[in-house]
C-alpha cells in the first residue's frame, strides 16, 4: 500500500499546507494553534520515520522517485526522490522542527500562529530541497526556503532585526541568482533538468571552473564559509531561539548538501584544479574563526562563529575528496572524509540546535546575551546547567559524543592527504574546546553577579524535553555512528566513484 | 466583400461609445453611474465577439488590418485587463467623489487606438492608433483638476509625447521615401530586395538605419525605456493612482506587440541594426530603473522606476531576435502587466488619513490591520522580485533562459545581479508592512473579494506556468 502513495510529496506538501491553514486561521485560541502544529509536525515525522524504514541503504539507486512532467514548453519536470544524503537531512529537518515546535510555546509572543505556520512551511520547503533532483525545482524550493526565515527574523527578532535579516537575504539571493545561471547553462548542455543527467557532462576545464565558482559562491554563503560568512552572526544574533535553532541546525546544512550533490559530481575537474585553495579556505574557516569566537561578547555570536568553524571541517572534508586523482591516495580513506563531513553535519545540527536552546533559556529569563553579565547560572539552575555543559563538552568534540566522530573521520583523511593539513585541521581541538569550556566557566560557574540571575526560574517542561531528547540523540550518535553512516555510506562510495570517473 | 464580423469589436466599440457619451447628457446627476455600468456591458460585449472571433477560420490574405489570431488574443487579454482595471478606477473614483463619465469613455477612445495600433500593417495607419490612444491618455492624466501636479504631469507628458510622434512620422517619411510603401508587407520585401549588408553602407542602408532609430526612439519614449524615461515617474506620480494604474499596464502592452511586429516584419533584415539599439537601450533602463528606485519614498515614483526596469528587461528578451527570446518576452510582458493591474489595484483600494496612498511609510502596519491585504502585497512584491514559485520567476527565468541559449552568458549575470539589488527597494514595503511596530493605519475601501480572487489566479498561475507559456507560444505561431 505504502509504494503507490507518493510518500515524498505528502511529506513536503503536509506541513506547507498545515501551515498555510494555520496562517488564515484568525483569532484561533493559543491552545488550537498548539494542537494543531504539533499534530501536522509529529504527522511529518512519523512519515519521515515510515520512508526510513522502508528506504533501502545497500545499494545505491534513487528511491520514492516521483516523476512527472510540469512545464512541458521547458522540460521542467516534478521530479522528487531521495538518496542516502538526502534522507539524512530529512530526518534532520524533521526532528528538529518537531523539537522547535515544542520549544516555542515556552515563550508568549504576538502573532503567534504565524509564527508556528512559518516554522511548518520552512520545514516543507526544506524537505523539498533535499528531495527534488530537477534542478529548477530544487532552485525552487532553495530559493523560496528564504522568505520564511526572512519573515521569522524580521518580524520577532531583536532591535537590529532589520538589518540582519535584509543582510542575510540579499547575502544568499546574490549566491542564489549565480546558481541559477549555471543550472540554465548546464541543462543547456545536457539537454535536460535532471540533476543526474549534468553528472554524465563532459565540460572542458574553463568552463567547469566558471560553474564551480557559482556553485562555490551559491553554496559557501549558505554554508557559509570563510570569507563570505559574515551575515550568519547578525542573522543568528537578531533571530528569536527558534529561528537561530532552525537556521544553524538544518539551513546551513542546505549549503553542505548543495556542494555534495552538485559541486562534487559535476565540477570535479575544476575542483581538483582549485584544491589546494579550497582547503586553504576551510583551513582559515577553522582555525581563524575559532580565534574570533574566543573574542565574543555575545553568547549567540560566539556560537555562531563556532558553527562557521566546524562548517569549515565540513567544507574540508568534502574537497579533500576532489585529491582522488592524486596518485598514490587511498580511495577508501577520502571516502571516510565524506562520511565524516556527512557526520559532522548531523553532529553540528544537533549540538547547535541544543546550544541556542539553552542560550534562549538564559535569554527567556535575563533579556540579556551578554556573557560579562552572567555568571553563576550553575548555582541556581543546576540541571539546566549540567545540559548545557554537555552541549558545551559535545561541541568541543569530547569522544563518545557525536561532536568527535565526524571530526576525527575528516582529520584521518586530511592525514592521508597531507599532514600540514592534519595538522592545521587538529588546531580545533584545543581552540573549540577553549571557546566552549571557557564560555561554561564564565556562564555557569562562579557565584550569581546580579538579582537577573538569582530570579531565574527552573525549566519549564517545554525546555527540558527538547533539550533532552537532544542529548540522547548525541550520545546515541557517539557511541554508535553507524546510524547515520550506515544509510549515507552507498551514497558516498556512489559520489566517490563519480568523481574518481569523471577527473581527467 | 469585407467581411464585417472581423470588425466587429471595434464597431461595436465605436457606437456604443458614441450612444454612451450623448446618453450620459440626459442623465440626472445622481444617476451618472448607470453609464458606467453601460460602458462596462459595452466592454463585455465586445469581449464576446472577440472570443467568437477564435474560432473564425483566418484567411491568409494579407491586408492592412490584421485579424490574426496573435491580435485577437492581445485584444482579449486588453479587453478582459481593462473590465478588471475599470472595476477599481470605479470604485476609488465614486469612493473619493470624483466620478464623471467622461473619464471612462475617454479610455475607451484610448481602448479603440490601442486595438488599431494593435492590428495596423499599415505605418499611417500604426500612427492613427497611437495618437488616439496618447490623445485619450493626455486628458486623462490632466483629469484630476484640483491637483497642480496632475497639470504638470500633462502638460510634461502632452509636450514630449508631441516631440515622440513627430520623430515616428519623420521615421515613417523616411521610409516610405526610401520604399515607396507604407504597408508592412511591401515594405519588407523592398527591403529584401535591396540585400543591405551589414558591413557596407549604402544611400539606401544609411537612409533605413535613420528611419529604424527615428521610429525607435519614439517607440522607446512611449514605452518609458531609458534614456527616455524622464516623463515616467513624474506622470506615475502626478496622476491619479487609477490613471496611473491604466498607464503603467496596456499602453506597455500595445507597445510591445507593435515593437514585436515590427522588427519582426519590416524590420526583419536589419537585425544588426536594430538589436545594437535594444541592447542599450535595455542596460540603460535596469540600470536607471533598479538604482534610482532605491531611494524613492513615494510608492507610485518606486513602482514607476521599477517599470522602467522591467521595460529593460522586456527589451533584452527581444534584443537577440531569436523566437525563444520573443516568447520569453512576451512571457515576461503578459506576467509584469498582471502584477502591476494587481499591485496598483490594491493601492488603489487602500486608503490612509481619507486620501489616497501616496507614501510607502502610509502602509506600515498593514500586517496587524489587515492582513490578508499585507500577505499580497507581500506576494506581489516577492513576484516582482522574482522569487519562486511565483510568475515572476518564471518570466525572469524564461528570460535568462534565452540569453543563455545564444551563450549571452555576462548579460545573464549582468541581469541577475541588477535583480538583486532591484530586490532591496521591493524588500522595502514589505519591511515597512511587516516589520515596523507600528499600528496599521491604511484603511481598505472596498472590493475584498475581486482582489482575493485575481491574487489567488495569478498564485496558481505561477504554479503552473505552462497555460501561460502555452499561450505565448501558441499567440506567437500565429503570428
Amino acid at each position: 500500500m505504502l509504494d503507490s502513495l507518493p510518500l515524498l510529496s505528502i511529506l513536503i506538501w503536509m506541513p506547507i499546507i498545515g501551515g498555510l491553514i494555520l496562517l488564515f486561521l484568525k483569532s484561533v485560541s493559543e491552545k488550537y494553534i498548539r494542537v494543531f502544529g504539533h499534530s501536522v509536525s509529529l504527522a511529518t515525522l512519523i512519515l519521515s520515520i515510515i520512508i526510513l524504514n522502508e528506504f533501502d541503504a545497500d545499494k545505491y539507486y534513487l528511491q520514492f522517485t516521483e516523476r512527472f512532467l510540469w512545464i512541458s514548453n521547458f522540460d521542467i519536470f516534478y521530479h522528487l526522490a531521495i538518496d542516502g544524503f538526502s534522507l539524512i537531512f530529512i530526518m534532520l529537518t524533521t526532528i528538529t522542527t518537531s523539537l522547535i515546535l515544542i520549544f516555542s510555546f515556552s515563550e508568549n509572543r504576538a502573532q503567534n500562529n504565524k509564527f508556528i505556520s512559518l516554522f511548518l512551511i520552512l520545514e516543507g520547503l526544506l524537505i523539498g530541497v533535499f528531495s527534488a533532483f530537477d534542478s529548477i525545482l530544487f532552485y525552487i524550493f532553495f530559493e523560496s526556503m528564504l522568505i520564511p526565515l526572512f519573515l521569522i527574523i524580521g518580524i520577532w527578532g531583536g532591535s537590529n532585526r532589520i538589518y540582519a535579516t535584509l543582510k542575510f537575504f540579499i547575502y544568499t539571493f546574490v549566491g542564489s541568482v549565480l546558481m541559477l545561471i549555471s543550472l540554465i547553462y548546464l541543462s543547456n548542455q545536457a539537454d535536460s533538468f535532471n540533476i543526474v543527467d549534468f553528472y554524465n557532462l563532459n565540460l572542458p576545464l574553463e568552463t567547469q571552473i566558471y560553474i564551480f565558482l557559482a556553485f562555490l559562491i551559491a553554496f559557501g554563503i549558505k554554508i557559509p564559509m570563510w570569507p563570505v560568512h559574515t551575515w550568519l552572526p547578525d542573522a543568528h544574533v537578531e533571530a528569536p531561539s527558534s529561528g537561530s535553532v532552525i537556521l544553524a541546525a538544518v539551513l546551513l546544512k542546505v549549503g553542505g548538501y548543495g556542494l555534495i550533490r552538485f559541486l562534487l559530481p559535476i565540477t570535479s575537474d575544476a575542483g581538483f584544479y582549485l584544491n589546494s585553495i579550497l582547503i586553504t579556505l576551510s583551513l582559515i574557516a577553522i582555525i581563524y574563526i575559532s580565534f574570533v569566537a574566543l573574542a565574543q561578547k555575545d553568547m549567540k555570536k560566539l556560537i555562531a562563529y563556532s558553527s562557521v568553524a566546524h562548517m569549515g571541517f565540513v567544507t574540508l572534508g568534502i574537497f579533500l575528496a576532489f585529491n582522488i586523482a592524486k596518485p598514490g591516495i587511498d580511495k577508501d580513506i577520502l571516502l571516510l572524509g565524506l562520511q565524516g563531513s556527512v557526520m559532522q553535519m548531523v553532529s553540528h545540527g544537533l549540538i547547535s540546535a541544543g546550544l541556542f536552546f539553552c542560550i534562549g533559556i538564559i535569554y527567556a529569563r535575563t533579556k540579556n546575551r551578554a556573557i560579562d553579565d552572567q555568571s553563576g547560572i550553575g548555582q541556581v539552575m543546576p540541571l539546566f546547567s549540567a545540559m548545557m555543559m554537555f552541549f558545551l563538552l559535545s561541541n568541543a568534540g569530547l569522544p563518545g559524543t557525536s561532536g568527535f566522530v565526524g571530526e576525527f573521520m575528516v582529520m584521518i583523511a586530511g592525514l592521508e592527504v597531507s599532514y600540514l593539513y592534519a595538522f592545521l585541521a587538529s588546531m580545533t581541538l584545543v581552540l573549540a574546546a577553549s571557546y566552549s569550556l571557557w564560555l561554561g566557566k564564565r556562564v555557569l560557574f562562579g557565584l550569581p553577579s546580579n538579582d537577573n540571575i538569582n530570579n531565574m526560574s527552573s525549566m519549564k517542561s517545554e525546555e527540558f524535553w527538547p533539550l533532552i531528547i537532544l542529548i540522547l540523540f548525541i550520545i546515541l550518535l557517539g557511541v554508535k555512528p553507524g546510524i547515520i553512516l550506515d544509510i549515507s555510506l552507498v551514497s558516498s562510495e556512489y559520489m566517490i566513484d563519480v568523481i574518481n570517473g569523471d577527473i581527467k | 466583400m469585407i467581411d464585417l464580423s472581423f470588425y466587429l469589436p471595434e464597431l461595436i466599440l465605436l457606437i456604443s461609445l458614441s450612444f454612451i457619451i450623448l446618453f450620459d447628457l440626459f442623465l440626472p446627476n445622481d444617476k451618472k453611474e448607470i453609464s458606467y455600468y453601460l460602458i462596462q456591458a459595452s466592454l463585455i460585449l465586445c469581449l464576446f465577439y472577440l472570443s467568437s472571433n477564435l474560432n473564425i477560420n483566418h484567411s491568409n490574405e494579407i491586408t492592412i488590418y490584421d485579424n490574426s489570431l496573435f491580435t485577437v488574443i492581445f485584444k482579449l487579454f486588453i479587453v478582459a485587463s481593462l473590465i478588471l482595471i475599470l472595476h477599481y478606477t470605479y470604485i476609488f473614483l465614486s469612493h473619493f467623489q470624483k466620478y464623471q463619465t467622461e473619464y471612462f469613455s475617454i479610455i475607451l477612445f484610448g481602448l479603440l487606438g490601442i486595438m488599431i495600433m494593435i492590428s495596423a500593417k499599415h505605418l499611417l495607419l500604426l500612427y492613427l492608433g497611437i495618437e488616439l490612444l496618447s490623445l485619450s491618455l493626455y486628458s486623462i492624466i490632466a483629469f484630476n483638476k484640483d491637483s497642480i501636479y496632475s497639470s504638470e504631469a500633462a502638460i510634461k507628458y502632452f509636450i514630449l509625447g508631441a516631440i515622440s510622434s513627430g520623430f515616428l512620422l519623420f521615421g515613417i517619411s523616411l521610409i516610405y521615401g526610401l520604399t515607396g510603401h507604407l504597408d508592412y508587407q511591401n515594405i519588407a520585401t523592398t527591403i529584401e530586395g535591396l540585400n543591405l549588408s551589414a558591413t557596407e553602407y549604402s544611400v539606401h542602408s544609411l537612409g533605413l538605419v535613420f528611419a529604424l532609430t527615428f521610429i525607435l526612439i519614439s517607440l522607446a519614449f512611449k514605452f518609458g525605456a531609458a534614456p527616455f524615461h524622464m516623463w515616467v515617474p513624474d506622470v506615475y506620480q502626478g496622476s491619479m493612482t487609477p490613471t496611473t494604474l491604466l498607464l503603467s499596464t496596456l499602453p506597455k502592452i500595445a507597445i510591445f506587440i507593435i515593437i514585436l511586429s515590427l522588427t519582426s516584419s519590416i524590420f526583419k533584415d536589419l537585425l544588426s541594426f536594430w538589436s545594437d539599439i535594444l541592447l542599450t537601450l535595455s542596460i540603460i533602463s535596469i540600470i536607471v530603473g533598479n538604482v534610482v528606485a532605491l531611494v524613492q519614498t513615494n510608492i507610485k515614483r518606486m513602482l514607476a522606476y521599477s517599470t522602467i526596469a522591467n521595460v529593460g528587461f522586456i527589451l533584452i528578451g527581444i534584443y537577440s531576435g531569436s523566437q525563444f527570446g520573443y516568447q520569453a518576452s512576451l512571457f515576461y510582458t503578459v506576467t509584469y502587466v498582471l502584477f502591476t493591474i494587481s499591485i496598483f489595484g490594491i493601492i488603489t483600494q487602500l486608503k490612509y488619513n481619507n486620501q489616497p496612498i501616496e507614501e510607502i511609510t502610509d502602509l506600515s502596519g498593514l500586517n496587524l490591520s489587515y492582513p490578508a491585504y499585507a500577505l499580497m502585497i507581500l506576494v506581489i512584491m516577492l513576484s516582482l522580485i522574482g522569487i519562486p514559485p511565483l510568475l515572476g520567476f518564471h518570466a525572469k527565468l524564461f528570460i535568462i533562459q534565452s540569453l543563455v541559449i545564444t551563450n549571452e552568458i555576462g548579460l545573464a549575470i549582468f541581469i541577475v545581479l541588477m535583480t538583486v539589488i532591484g530586490s532591496f527597494y521591493y524588500l522595502r514595503v514589505i519591511k515597512v508592512m511587516y516589520f515596523d511596530d507600528k499600528k496599521g493605519l491604511a484603511e481598505v475601501i472596498s472590493s475584498k473579494w475581486v482582489t482575493y480572487f485575481f491574487i489567488i489566479f495569478l498564485v496558481l498561475l505561477g504554479l503552473n506556468p505552462e497555460v501561460l507559456a502555452n499561450l505565448t507560444l501558441y499567440a506567437l505561431s500565429n503570428i
